[in-house]
């Protein structure tokens, strides 16, 4: 089973002071996936990918990557890992050439073409001082050079942080187009879940250092409903409904998103009495931030004093 | 890793480039000022300062360079060992250390040695002070990388490192003698190489203390403990200073009559002065106590004449002196030519302005290499000269030097079985010869007018103060020794007044109790020391005063201070070792430590770990430790996330199936 995962982890946590900033987290990576890692800021995706990749030391819990304990990372797993750090950082007073150069010492396994098409896609000037390049061209230099080794593994920490949609666009369409190999993983850490949704065939949710979700992206699409209820007056107060992430409040309206919808849920519903009961299509990034966001209900309906002045 | 040597060495050029030029620059000025200043105190104070600075701020920009998280993730994520990065680094680091402060440095050498140059005698021996001032820079290099690695955590433990360097530079300016010494250049190898042990664990594990190799822990946590060390130090100093003012000093002092005077000076009162039975000294116009500024007036100040018997005869009277006067001294300047006396016991003489070495002169000098130890120069006393030096010893002689004709008269001779320690010319017809056997003076054609007989057993080394009195052909000798200090402390007698005539021989003799006695206040301090600092002080105390010529014995009462300091600090490491669950072998080996490293070990113990959380257990509800894999009281696992029924999960085998 475990020449199945790339990435295996049992029970990894790691605090920061008396600060849980990753729990009791238990993942499975396929192999030949691209696996998205989302979550808010804290979430626990940078303490989770640097743990992974031996930079940081789990306060308890166990993981491999590529079947390597991470714990004691020998210099052949680095060979075969890729990793783009959150940051782009690079050497400033290299120029790409010379970045290109320093890399391309270490790997025996080195793509010229990968490297030479991705700088191409980036319009990189050879000559071209790091500290000169916009973030975008950074972070697509930091890309060549990450892609370059031909890495079996990609760990991506979110690397379209702080760029503008232009670059941000030209970084996926990078990875889609020159990552994409049957026998590589691409694992990364994201905020654009718009990005995320064009690449991943997997997602897992970090909510406050805890996973709350790990599957297909497929799946996740299939486990989270919207619901939308009409009703004559004011809706009623929402009962317990098992799975609920959230409900939006309006005058005469209920829209309430959970997972997990079934018989139980709709009946939960019904008994309310709306007039009508819709199940209707949300899209991923609708039911992610929900997913995200503070649980339980919001309301829409202005303050009595707003309304009757 | 020749890659990552390549980019260290191209990264940090910018920092060498103008570390070199300001050398050269300074090297260049040096060569054109003075000529040949090779272990010259000036010269190594500046270089020393010059190189520590140069190795700290390379080894702290090294890793600062790379101090953003992510861009020193980009250098260790690659496939070469940690060991590796280690290597590159500090390759790279001492590659550029050396090579820019070497090349300079050797120029400059190279320089003074060739004749015309230097203008004064060269050596190739002069160069090992500042081969140890060199390796003084390496350890500041491997400090500061070691601090720029650290992690930043209470205390300020961060900079422990670079305390740790810092009194092995104190000791090098404080003590410059011992620069000379290639034993001491090379042990101080044996700190940069702990040092660098401590650099190797810090890497491997990005700072963190877990997870080091077994010799990397115990560098890091010596070195730490030596940096605690010398903060506390400095720290007891401080406070010793602020809220422990001496009240007085206190001393000696001779009238141009010869009476002896005790003087006390208490803060910003008048000074106490009182005669030897313990009389306050009036002013003879006012009929009140005297004021110290008129006394002053009345006091005769002395000449010095360090006296040593050593054999061979000591070049270097103390370690505090520069190593250049090991080497040779400034003697006079006649006509032109500057006279040196050398180590090898010879005047040298060199031209002023063209700076070429001209005669050598001595009693017996052979036509090559040096005259036997028997016919050699002493080492004349340098410090307080108010003549122009007329004579020179040998052991068994006393020699006028004629410089303007170059040649050397024997004015005296001392008898078979005794033996010459030091000479001063105190006037311009008068030299003060002390003997084995006997002090006495000589006239210019060698007469004794006076002699006093001499046991130098007693109070080896001596050292003797002339003062030339109002009365005519009247001298007070002060006989004086750095071990009395000792034996002030053991309560015993200080030191011995002479008064001689040319007429009547001694007049009269009295010995002098100690001037400043210890205080139950420097007591309460030494306590304080000795239980704030590591046990072993008390033992290396004696040792740091024998640097000073000192004898200082064991304190008994503070070695048991000490001990019970450490005792306690072992049992606090203890508890905390086992409320945090360590393994008995390591809780003992930090017993260890802190029995050896007193309280200072104790914080070295709280700053090394990243102490884990602690939690209640769900089962047993006793606090737990949040680093280990069950509850250590009753076994139970930790509690899963809390699921709120939202969680979406499906496993790879659900997927696949």
């Amino acid at each position: 089973m475990s020449d199945q995962l790339a990435i295996r982890t049992r029970g990894l946590t790691r605090y920061f002071g008396a600060k849980p900033a990753v729990y009791e987290l238990n993942l499975e990576v396929p192999r030949g996936s691209v696996f998205a890692l989302v979550g808010r800021n804290g979430s626990g995706k940078s303490t989770t990918i640097r743990m992974l990749l031996g930079l940081l030391q789990p306060t308890r819990g166990e993981a491999t990557i590529l079947d390597y304990d991470i714990r004691d990372l020998p210099p052949e797993a680095r060979t075969r890992i890729g990793y783009l750090t959150e940051e782009h950082q690079l050497y400033s007073w290299m120029s790409v050439r010379e970045c290109s150069q320093f890399q391309a010492r270490f790997f025996s396994r080195w793509n010229e073409r990968i490297l030479q098409g991705v700088i191409d896609h980036f319009g990189l000037k050879p000559a071209a001082r790091v500290k000169d390049l916009s973030r975008g061209e950074r972070a697509g230099l930091a890309l060549a050079l990450t892609l370059a080794p031909d890495p079996e593994l990609l760990v991506l920490d979110d690397p379209a942080l702080g760029l503008d949609p232009v670059a941000r666009r030209s970084l996926v369409e990078s990875m889609i187009y020159l990552t994409r190999r049957s026998d590589r993983t691409i694992f990364f850490s994201t905020h654009q879940l718009a990005d995320m949704e064009r690449v991943a065939d997997y997602v897992a949710v970090l909510d406050q250092s805890v996973l709350r979700a790990c599957c297909p992206l497929d799946a996740f699409r299939e486990k989270v409903r919207q619901v939308r209820l009409s009703f004559a007056a004011k809706p009623p107060p929402l009962p317990a409904i098992p799975g609920l992430l959230k409900a939006f409040r309006t005058e005469r309206d209920l829209r309430v998103i959970c997972v997990h919808y079934n018989d139980a849920t709709e009946q939960a519903l019904r008994a309310l009495s709306p007039l009508t009961l819709e199940l209707s299509p949300i899209n991923l990034e609708d039911a992610l931030i929900s997913y995200l966001d503070e649980p339980g209900e919001k309301s829409f309906i202005l303050a009595e004093t707003e309304t009757n002045p | 890793m020749k890659a990552i040597i390549l980019k260290e060495l191209r990264e940090n050029l910018k920092l060498a480039l103008p570390v070199f030029l300001v050398l050269t620059a300074f090297l260049m000025f040096a060569a054109w000022d003075g000529g040949n200043v090779l272990a010259n105190e000036f010269l190594l104070r500046i270089t020393s300062v010059f190189y520590a600075v140069f190795g700290a701020a390379l080894g702290w920009l090294q890793i600062h360079h790379e101090r953003p998280r992510d861009l020193w993730a980009f250098l260790v994520h690659r496939p070469i060992t940690r060991t590796g990065i280690f290597f590159a680094k500090i390759i790279a680091g001492l590659l550029l250390y050396a090579v820019f402060i070497s090349l300079p440095m050797v120029g400059y050498i190279l320089w003074v040695q060739f004749p015309g140059n230097g203008g004064a005698p060269f050596e190739w021996a002069m160069v090992v002070p500042d081969c140890g001032c060199f390796v003084l820079g390496i350890v500041w290099y491997f400090a500061a990388t070691l601090t720029s690695l650290s992690p930043a955590r209470w205390y300020a433990s961060r900079g422990l490192p670079l305390a740790a360097a810092f009194p092995l530079h104190a000791i090098a300016l404080a003590f410059p003698g011992l620069l000379i010494y290639w034993q001491f250049d090379l042990a101080l190898l044996i700190p940069a190489a702990l040092l660098a042990t401590a650099v190797w664990g810090s890497i491997r594990t990005d700072a963190s203390y877990r997870g080091q190799p077994v010799p990397a822990k115990a560098a890091l946590a010596t070195v730490l403990a030596w940096g605690s060390t010398v903060v506390i130090v400095l720290a007891i100093v401080f406070l010793s200073a602020l809220f422990h003012q001496r009240e007085d000093s206190q001393y000696y002092a001779v009238t141009k009559d010869g009476e002896v005077f005790h003087v006390t000076v208490r803060n910003s009162d008048p000074a106490i002065i009182t005669d030897l039975s313990g009389a306050r000294l009036k002013d003879p116009n006012t009929g009140r106590d005297m004021y110290l500024e008129e006394f002053n007036k009345l006091v005769r100040d002395g000449q010095s004449i360090p006296v040593n018997f050593a054999d061979p005869p000591q070049t270097l009277q103390n370690l505090s002196e520069p190593p250049q006067q090991y080497f040779y001294l400034s003697w006079r300047y006649v006509d032109g030519i500057l006279w040196y006396w050398t180590r090898h016991g010879l005047l040298v003489g060199y031209d002023e302005h063209t700076r070429r070495y001209v005669a050598s002169l001595g009693p017996h000098v052979p036509a090559s290499g040096f005259p036997e130890p028997k016919d050699r120069f002493l080492r004349p006393t340098y410090v307080g000269n108010q003549i122009s030096p007329r004579t020179l010893a040998t052991v068994s002689a006393l020699y006028e030097i004629d410089l303007r004709n170059r040649s050397t008269k024997r004015i005296f001779t001392a008898a078979e079985n005794d033996r010459i320690g030091g000479t001063k010319d105190v006037s311009d017809n008068a030299t003060v010869l002390v003997s084995k056997q006997s002090i006495q003076l000589l006239t210019a054609d060698g007469k004794s007018l006076w002699q006093v007989p001499h046991d130098p057993e007693y109070r080896q080394p001596t050292f003797i103060k002339v003062f030339l009195l109002d009365a005519t052909n009247q001298y007070a000798l002060w006989i004086d020794s750095p071990r009395l200090q000792s034996q002030r402390l053991e309560g015993k007698i200080g030191r011995q007044m002479v008064w001689v005539s040319a007429d009547r021989g001694v007049i009269r003799r009295a010995e002098l109790p100690a001037a400043d006695p210890p205080r139950p206040a420097d007591a309460l301090w030494d306590k304080l020391f000795s239980f704030f600092v590591p046990p072993e002080f008390p033992f290396i105390k004696p040792l740091l005063f024998r640097f000073a010529l000192l004898r200082v014995p064991i304190q008994w009462n503070l070695v048991r201070m000490g001990l019970v300091s450490a005792a306690l600090c072992a049992a606090a490491g203890w508890l905390i070792g086992s409320r945090y669950h360590f393994p008995v072998r390591t809780k003992l080996a930090w017993a260890g430590f802190h029995l050896l490293a007193g309280f200072p070990g104790l914080l070295v113990f709280l700053s090394v770990y990243e102490w884990p959380a602690r939690e209640a257990c769900p089962n047993c509800k006793r606090l737990r430790t949040v680093d280990r894999q069950q509850c250590e009281h009753c076994g139970a696992d930790f509690a899963p996330p809390q699921k709120d029924g939202t969680e979406i999960f499906e496993s790879v085998e659900t997927l696949r199936a």
